[in-house]
């Protein structure tokens, strides 16, 4: 069972440490995302690193289109694979969609988290007006989506079953990875919409674990408004704002990404009292 | 820049890491109807419409970062009056003034993509009609009929395959139990050819159904369906068999009388 949900999910442990890191990445990636930033950690850290199913090369026989339709079921993955490893006391990092992932996961099993730290996250990325402001409005996702369409055409008409029939050939799977991250575009459509058009707001009062949000300055996708309302209303974390710009500062800026993450989990931060 | 890229007919456009635009050839800003200044030092995000950005933050530029090169994406520009511009773009990464740029070629797409929509909405509406058909085939195979109470009749029409026959017998399990049935029809009547597996199924779905306490009768046999049942060596022991549907029927009512 345990090596099933290891196969499953690709999960890959390394380092020389016993405490727990968890890397997840975000939608449109897969744990490639995290090589800049992950081995940093080796030397005092059990890094874990992994991808959802539906990503990277996750085992796509096991993706359930119901489950993974909402963020619960990327939740499910987590939890699964804290459990294969049985892991305790996880400094979860998260990037992006991932860093909601992870707050589900924690208030479903708050006892295996000791951390959360959540890089680029967003309750909500559709704008609520007058009090919200996610910094997308409903046409902007369906632009997105469209996008994705246009880029995955003819993906499973014609390379699907080419890949499917030609097991022998693993440069022409290769190539396809490389044209995109993720695989099936069904499966990216359905984790877009799993991700940008969920509000998950009313989550994060039950959240019980310390976070850190780190906030890009300039992120088109989790403006500065939304780490100072996730500052606000998740009980527990601590806002810090990065120099770095953009929505990837784990590829852009992997050095300061890496020093804020050490220095947060090298402070001392008072754990909630569990109600 | 060189005058044969700034008026090159296609758009070029260099960006840092950071998404500042560190070049952009004249064809582009056209495009987009924007002056150089503009555009030059603020984010490539900005010539891009919201959807975009986040297609560029999740897709673009982790690929090109990690992979070192991008092709034949497909992305819209939006250009300074609002309206979207349709291209495909290249892009690669070099190495100037001690710095990671990003190189990207622009080449405009408009006739193509209403080609691609179209291709999109059929391919959506094939699926859409799929999904439809493969509901009521599903439906359709494994119909199990109240004839009245206690009495069930499962037509078989059309091919039966292994997995159909699972189906069916599943369906017909169900249905004994839900509805109490003392006796139930299976006429093969419009059946098309069928295998010695799927006969041997046929017999196993009708041994079920009487250990579960009903009388189960087989109607309709054609000769094809006889020929295949002495050759697999099948004998239809505690089965009922009546020629037709109709003699069926009189048999069941005479069960549900007693």
């Amino acid at each position: 069972m345990s090596s099933d949900i290891l196969r499953r999910n690709n999960v890959k442990v390394s380092g020389r440490g016993t405490r727990p890191i968890l890397f997840a990445h975000g939608f449109g990636c897969d744990q490639n995302m995290w090589r800049y930033v992950a081995p940093e950690f080796e030397d005092d850290y059990r890094v874990v690193l992994f991808d959802y199913v539906g990503s990277g090369k996750s085992d796509m026989s096991a993706y359930d289109p119901k489950k993974y339709s909402t963020l619960g079921g990327y939740a499910e993955d987590v939890l699964d694979i804290c459990e294969a490893l049985r892991l305790r006391d996880v400094v979860f990092v998260g990037h992006s969609v991932s860093g909601v992932v992870g707050m589900l996961a924690s208030i479903r099993e708050p006892e295996s988290f000791s951390r959360l730290v959540l890089v680029g996250p967003s309750p909500c990325y559709i704008n609520d007006p007058p009090d919200y402001r996610g910094g997308f409005e409903r046409a902007d996702i369906e632009g997105l989506l469209d996008l994705m369409d246009k880029n995955y055409i003819g993906w499973a008409s014609f390379l699907a079953p080419v890949v499917v029939k030609n097991p022998e050939r693993p440069e022409i799977a290769r190539e396809l990875e490389e044209s995109f991250c993720s695989t099936d575009p069904r499966v990216a459509r359905r984790f877009a919409e799993a991700t940008f058009l969920a509000d998950n707001r009313g989550d994060l009062a039950r959240v019980r674990v310390p976070s850190l949000i780190m906030q890009c300055s300039d992120d088109a996708i989790a403006p500065p408004e939304v780490g100072e309302y996730l500052s606000r209303h998740l009980p527990g974390s601590t806002l810090r704002v990065l120099e770095a710009t953009g929505h990837c500062p784990h590829m852009t800026h992997p050095e300061e990404t890496v020093r804020v993450i050490r220095e947060y989990l090298g402070a001392e931060v008072s754990r909630q009292a569990r109600p | 820049m060189d005058e044969l890229l700034n008026n090159a007919p296609c758009g070029f456009l260099s960006f840092a890491d950071d998404g500042r635009v560190l070049k952009v050839n004249r064809t582009l800003l056209g495009w987009l109807g924007r002056a150089a200044a503009e555009v030059l030092g603020s984010h490539f995000e900005t010539v891009l419409p919201p959807g975009g950005r986040i297609f560029y933050q999740t897709h673009f530029f982790p690929l090109l970062k990690l992979h070192g090169r991008a092709e034949e994406v497909y992305f819209s520009l939006r250009s300074a009056a609002g309206s979207d511009v349709p291209v495909l773009a290249n892009a690669a990464r070099a190495e100037r003034d001690g710095a990671a740029v990003n190189d990207c070629v622009f080449v405009p797409m408009r006739q193509r993509r209403r080609f691609e929509d179209e291709i999109l909405s059929a391919k959506r509406e094939a699926e859409e009609a799929n999904r439809v058909k493969d509901e009521l085939i599903e439906e359709l195979s494994t119909p199990v009929i109240k004839v009245w109470s206690g009495a069930l009749l499962v037509p078989v029409i059309g091919r039966l395959k292994r997995e159909r026959a699972d189906l069916m017998m599943a369906a017909l399990l169900r249905a004994v139990i839900d509805r109490r049935a003392r006796v139930v029809i299976i006429d093969l009547t419009g059946a098309r050819a069928m295998d010695s597996d799927v006969v041997r199924h046929l017999s196993d779905a009708a041994a079920a159904v009487r250990l579960m306490g009903a009388e189960c009768v087989l109607t309709g046999i054609g000769a094809s369906f006889a020929r295949t049942l002495v050759r697999a060596g099948v004998e239809l022991t505690g089965v009922e068999v009546r020629r037709t549907l109709a003699d069926g029927l009189v048999f069941a009512m005479q069960k549900s009388q007693n």
